[in-house]
């Protein structure tokens, strides 16, 4: 087989490689959830969470180039509707899906008219508070709001999410709820992908990114920026939502000192490292962040006058020093940077060369 | 309307914190013409440096102990404090030639990750050394219950006016330096526009180191000030920053002027707002977001700032 392999976009290899590169993905994704031991594939679903809230930030902040801080809050937002849907509503755990990124995505919208005006820096700022008051503002003790997100102590889920149905049919057992878990998340993480490259593809999308490239310039275009800005901040709050449902529900608690401006960081650390404008860099970074989570959890670093707690700032710490080095020496993420490489030297898709009209092809 | 007086008086001590940080955000943006997000965590450095030395461990190592037995009890701290505040002036200038080398050069995307990382490792750094607990600072000024002056039955307090002294005088030094010497003209052309300042001979990295330490030593200023008033501990100049932000966003990024109203400003929208619409303490911040929001909308650059000119 010669390297570069270069196949037509659209052609029946193409086609066929594709096919292939999907069985062989799901295959391994499949083997990943029954390798791992049980407590093991919570994390993973974990990282599935990360990587659609990474999504979701790149939307607005990789694609859509508005310096936005606050996606925190949105993960936090979904994850406390969830629970007040499902324990106080008794919604099923599936109808607190399209409701929580209902409600996330109205709220993002709410954030983007700010954004029409504010810009740069000014945004940053603004959307960095956002993230920093959320917490607070999810335990205050009034309108019943620390009722329904369980205030500084948390809520607890009474009813995990279990095999029933169709799941029991398959052979999970009660045992294995995270697995079956799993499964549910894989399906919405591929949904997700697809939807949101096919997106990034539509009119919208290309307005998305028009806008990033040159504002005014797209806004004599014909983009219509409110619209369009509206949107981002929406879909991409809507993506957060998703991911603050998907925790909520895996992990069957909430609690509002999970979704501390850190995490906000973290999710930037992801986009950052996978490289931005990326779809597949989301997954890279929710990898990593996710590891290097579990791994500083049993470090404690204690050398008498320098204490470092591997929960908290020990993990901040790798988080700083790994930002610090890929904006020195990977500017573009590991995704964004192996990407022109991979294009050169191993598979190149090609734009498919149009159809000679018929009076050409007969002179031919 | 004493009750109001006396609201305002006590959001005047915040304002001056929130003004020295604001002002040092201004001077490192200027300098390099981007945001630094790590500036409150320099001067808590600083404020930690402060407390190290006054202790008697460290202000036998400094040889702070020669002054202690002067009269007015504090002086070792204050002495301890001018000297951490040059610490973290050196601290802040370190940073920027080596870590933040390149930042100017960044791209905003770029810059604005660098800046993050740049917080959170001098975050965690200081965690590592302070962190666990928070810490009594002890008084800069005089604060028991009888220090204050009244005013329509309303009482300011001599810690307020202690404050603004620091603040006043710290900004004035540093206006004076930006406006009547030859380095700050050549800070004040390098803002202005780099390629042109370095065409005409100024060296911009030294400029930038020294826009740093400038900052850094406001920073600290902020930072004492902050501790002085409650506990130290490790979150506390992260808490501030984000009001620091909110004043200097209101004033506009590029004027010192603007930095210190948006101080008052920002302090005063926390104190007032929750205290009259009856909200608890939490949402003071949500006070200042709201005023931020509603300024920026009708002033996308700030109260103080230059309107940007756009090209396409």
């Amino acid at each position: 087989m010669m390297f570069p392999i270069v196949v037509n976009r659209g052609s029946a290899t193409h086609k066929r490689h594709m096919l292939v590169l999907a069985v062989i993905v799901l295959a391994l994704l499949v083997l990943v959830a029954f390798m791992l031991p049980e407590y093991q594939v919570g994390r993973v679903n974990r990282l599935w969470a990360m990587a659609i809230a990474i999504i979701g930030l790149n939307l607005v902040l990789g694609y859509g180039g508005l310096f936005a801080l606050g996606h925190s809050a949105f993960i936090g937002l979904g994850a406390f509707i969830t629970a007040w849907l499902v324990e106080d509503m008794r919604f099923d755990h599936w109808q607190a899906i399209p409701f929580s990124m209902a409600a996330t995505f109205a709220f993002g919208s709410l954030l983007a008219l700010p954004a029409l005006r504010i810009k740069g820096l000014y945004l940053v700022v603004i959307t960095i508070a956002v993230a920093v008051v959320f917490p607070s503002l999810a335990k205050i003790d009034k309108f019943g709001i620390a009722e329904a997100t369980g205030g500084a102590n948390g809520r607890k889920i009474s009813e995990e999410v279990v095999p029933t149905g169709i799941g029991k049919a398959l052979g999970f057992t009660e045992l294995e709820a995270a697995r079956y878990r799993y499964f549910l998340i894989l399906a919405m993480v591929i949904v997700v992908v697809f939807a949101v490259r096919n997106l990034l593809n539509s009119r919208s999308g290309r307005a998305i990114i028009a806008i990033r490239d040159n504002e005014t310039g797209a806004a004599v275009s014909g983009v219509n920026l409110l619209k369009s800005k509206v949107f981002t901040f929406g879909t991409s709050a809507a993506l957060c939502g998703l991911a603050g449902t998907i925790l909520a529900l895996d992990k069957s608690f909430v609690a509002e000192q999970d979704f501390l401006f850190p995490l906000a960081v973290e999710m930037l650390v992801g986009l950052v490292i996978g490289g931005v404008a990326t779809l597949g860099g989301a997954f890279v970074g929710a990898f990593v962040i996710v590891f290097v989570k579990e791994f500083s959890k049993n470090v404690n670093i204690d050398l008498g006058l320098f204490v470092l707690d591997g929960n908290g700032p020990f993990s901040a710490l790798i988080f700083g020093v790994i930002l610090i080095i890929v904006t020195f020496v990977m500017p573009r993420g590991i995704v964004g940077s192996l990407k022109p490489w991979f294009v050169q030297k191993v598979y190149r898709i090609d734009p498919t060369p149009p159809e000679l009209p018929d009076t050409l092809q007969r002179l031919s | 309307m004493t009750l109001l007086l006396q609201r305002i008086l006590d959001g005047l001590f915040n304002g001056s914190i929130y003004a020295a940080l604001a002002v040092a955000l201004a001077i490192s943006h200027r300098a390099t013409g981007r945001i630094n997000l790590a500036q409150g965590e320099i001067g808590l450095v600083g404020a930690f440096v402060a407390l190290a030395l006054a202790s008697p461990v460290g202000a036998f190592v400094a040889g702070s102990t020669l002054f202690a037995h002067l009269p007015g009890h504090p002086f070792s701290l204050r002495l301890a404090t001018v000297v951490a505040v040059a610490v973290a002036a050196v601290f802040g200038a370190g940073l920027q030639a080596f870590v933040m080398r390149d930042f100017a050069d960044l791209n905003p995307q770029r810059a604005l990750n660098r800046s993050i990382a740049l917080l959170i490792c001098v975050s965690a750094l200081s965690s590592g050394w302070w962190g666990g607990r928070a810490r009594q600072f002890g008084e800069l000024f005089p604060s028991s219950s009888r220090d204050y002056i009244g005013i329509f039955g309303a009482r300011l307090r001599y810690t307020t006016i202690g404050a603004w002294v620091i603040v006043l005088l710290v900004c004035g030094i540093v206006h004076l330096f930006l406006t009547s010497t030859r380095t700050g003209l050549a800070f004040r052309a390098l803002t202005a526009h780099r390629e042109s300042a370095e065409l005409s001979g100024i060296q911009p990295r030294r400029l930038m180191a020294l826009g740093w330490a400038i900052s850094g030593a406001l920073a600290a200023t902020a930072a004492a000030l902050a501790a002085s008033m409650s506990l130290i501990d490790t979150s506390l100049m992260f808490r501030t920053l984000i009001y620091g932000l909110a004043a200097v966003t209101l004033g506009g990024f590029d004027s010192l002027k603007g930095a210190v109203f948006g101080g008052i400003i920002v302090a005063q929208a926390q104190t007032l707002l929750p205290g009259y619409a009856g909200l608890p303490s939490e949402m003071s911040i949500v006070g200042a977001l709201i005023v931020l929001i509603l300024v920026l909308i009708t002033r996308p650059w700030g109260l103080f700032g230059h309107r940007p000119v756009e090209r396409v």
